[in-house]
């Protein structure tokens, strides 16, 4: 049986893709699947920062293509578990170099010996993404509760609707603060889902571990008791087919100490 | 492969073309034969898939015989959306193909129909209007960066994200909610009304006034409705005024 090649992708800019494919990946291997990463951000490769594998880069997605290597000898495996490997993109060329009918056929070879081919889609609508979303079958979009993001996932949904090969796709909310969404600062997630009229994947909290886990090169999921860790943990799994529950982000938390204050209160004014 | 004129318009039929390059090859053919030369055209692609760029090109190709390609007649949703995104209007309909010897029995049947709105129309008297403008019926949810353009009236079932944008010379009537730009009465027309369950719209157009939406501090949020109460734009005193539909 053939793998699933997802596509993670956006519109917007700088809203989590990248960081979402490592650790999506990360997790899904950890789970024991078998992962290939594709960066197809051609130019602008940020996917082998991210998994700390920069300097284990011989061979690139632009030779496969070119014929300089076989597909075997550019994929490179993580550090800590070999499940998991990444096809890293070219940093000396740019997005002309590679079309949408050579990363189909990338794709389907690739998803002969891997359970899960994750696609990571560079920003934009134009080469770039119709490369990534070529030999696609579902996809993540990727946004944050801002209206410039939204309003950009929207285009994208758009665009992934009018492709038939991609049969379905979820969301994935990213750098949600419950705080400011509880003081009506910040778009909840049910304001989003009705705008994008589209399912919900799941949802990660704003974390400054992720800062840490960038510059480390140590995707995050590998950090003990991080919330976002945890989060896209859980996103694997609903992706692996469990049903595990989005936590309510949205009603204001009531801690021991705030519900000890109220019986006080409470004693207080009988 | 066949065309006939049903009506003033050319409607092309290539739905059993093979190929985008056959589609070339035969458009170009009934081009040069037909002299069409500064004509619009329809074209029924039937069931074939056509992307974006390939429309496009397509385009391009007829502008420059001086063709322009009106409408698009598909059974495939990819190529309705291609098209639209070019700016074509599309309809799901297959385009009526009558062979040549029957088109005297068409005529009558037209004249046929019109003595029947004439007679509706003296039956009616006053005040109704029977409209006989082709209406474009879309039937679903417009996302942000699809645009419809049409001469006519436009029917859309489904909402209007913000981002889209919906342009007719008739009236514009959403069965959901408006959050895109709509322009109503394209053509100069001040009495086309635009409506909605919610007129939620970035801007709204009729003819040539134009009129936006409120800027406001507050994060807006877009509680869904259980029970909507329909809105309709007009044009009031040489202005653009939304009116709720409360009976």
């Amino acid at each position: 049986m053939s793998g699933r090649v997802i596509v993670v992708t956006s519109g917007k800019g700088g809203v989590g893709k990248t960081t979402s494919t490592a650790n999506i990946g990360c997790a899904l291997a950890k789970n024991g699947a078998k992962v290939a990463m594709i960066d197809t951000d051609i130019g602008l490769r940020n996917l082998d920062l991210l998994m700390g594998l920069e300097n284990r880069i011989v061979y690139t997605l632009i030779d496969v293509i070119e014929e300089k290597c076989k597909l075997q000898q550019a994929l490179v495996k993580d550090k800590k578990n070999p499940n998991l490997v990444l096809l890293a993109a070219a940093q000396t060329r740019d997005k002309s170099a590679a079309s949408p009918e050579q990363m189909l056929e990338i794709c389907n070879q690739l998803k002969e010996d891997y359970d899960y081919v994750l696609v990571d889609s560079p920003a934009g609508i134009e080469q770039g993404f119709q490369n990534a979303i070529a030999g696609a079958t579902e996809a993540i979009i990727i946004t944050t509760p801002e209206m410039s993001a939204v309003r950009d996932a929207d285009r994208i949904i758009g665009l992934l609707e009018s492709k038939e090969e991609i049969l379905n796709y979820k969301l994935v909310l990213n750098r949600v603060r419950p705080k400011m969404i509880q003081s009506n600062d910040m778009l909840g997630v049910t304001d989003v889902t009705d705008i994008l009229s589209v399912k919900l994947l799941g949802v990660i909290p704003e974390d400054e571990n992720i800062i840490i886990s960038t510059n480390r090169g140590e995707p995050i999921v590998n950090m003990e008791n991080a919330k976002a860790g945890i989060a896209y943990m859980n996103i694997a799994r609903r992706i692996m087919g469990e049903e595990v529950e989005i936590p309510d982000f949205e009603t204001p938390q009531t801690t021991f100490f705030d519900r000890v204050k109220k019986f006080f209160l409470a004693t207080a004014n009988s | 492969m066949n065309q006939v004129s049903a009506t003033e318009e050319l409607i092309i039929d290539l739905s059993n073309t093979g190929s985008f390059e056959n589609i070339l090859f035969e458009l170009t053919n009934i081009i040069e034969q037909s002299e069409l030369q500064n004509k619009n055209i329809k074209i029924n692609f039937g069931d074939l898939f056509l992307d974006q760029n390939m429309v496009s090109d397509l385009q391009a190709v007829l502008k420059g015989f001086g063709v322009n390609l009106k409408m698009v007649y598909s059974n495939s949703i990819q190529t309705k959306l291609a098209a639209l995104e070019c700016g074509i209007t599309v309809s799901g309909k297959k385009g009526e193909l009558k062979p040549q010897k029957v088109s005297v029995e068409a005529e009558e049947e037209s004249k046929a129909q019109d003595n029947l709105v004439d007679a509706m129309n003296k039956v009616l008297a006053g005040g109704h209007e029977i409209v006989k403008e082709e209406t474009l019926y879309i039937k679903q949810t417009l996302r942000s960066g699809q645009r419809t353009e049409h001469d006519g009236n436009v029917v859309i079932i489904g909402d209007c994200k913000a981002g889209s944008e919906i342009i007719a010379t008739g009236d514009i009537t959403i069965w959901g909610i408006l959050s895109g730009i709509a322009h109503a009465g394209a053509k100069g027309d001040y009495n086309a009304t635009i409506r909605a369950f919610r007129v939620n719209a970035i801007q709204l157009r009729i003819a040539d006034l134009l009129a936006r939406k409120p800027d406001t501090a507050e994060l807006e949020k877009n509680e869904k409705h259980t029970q909507f109460t329909p809105e309709e734009a007009k044009v009031t005193h040489g202005e653009i005024v939304i009116y709720s539909l409360n009976g």
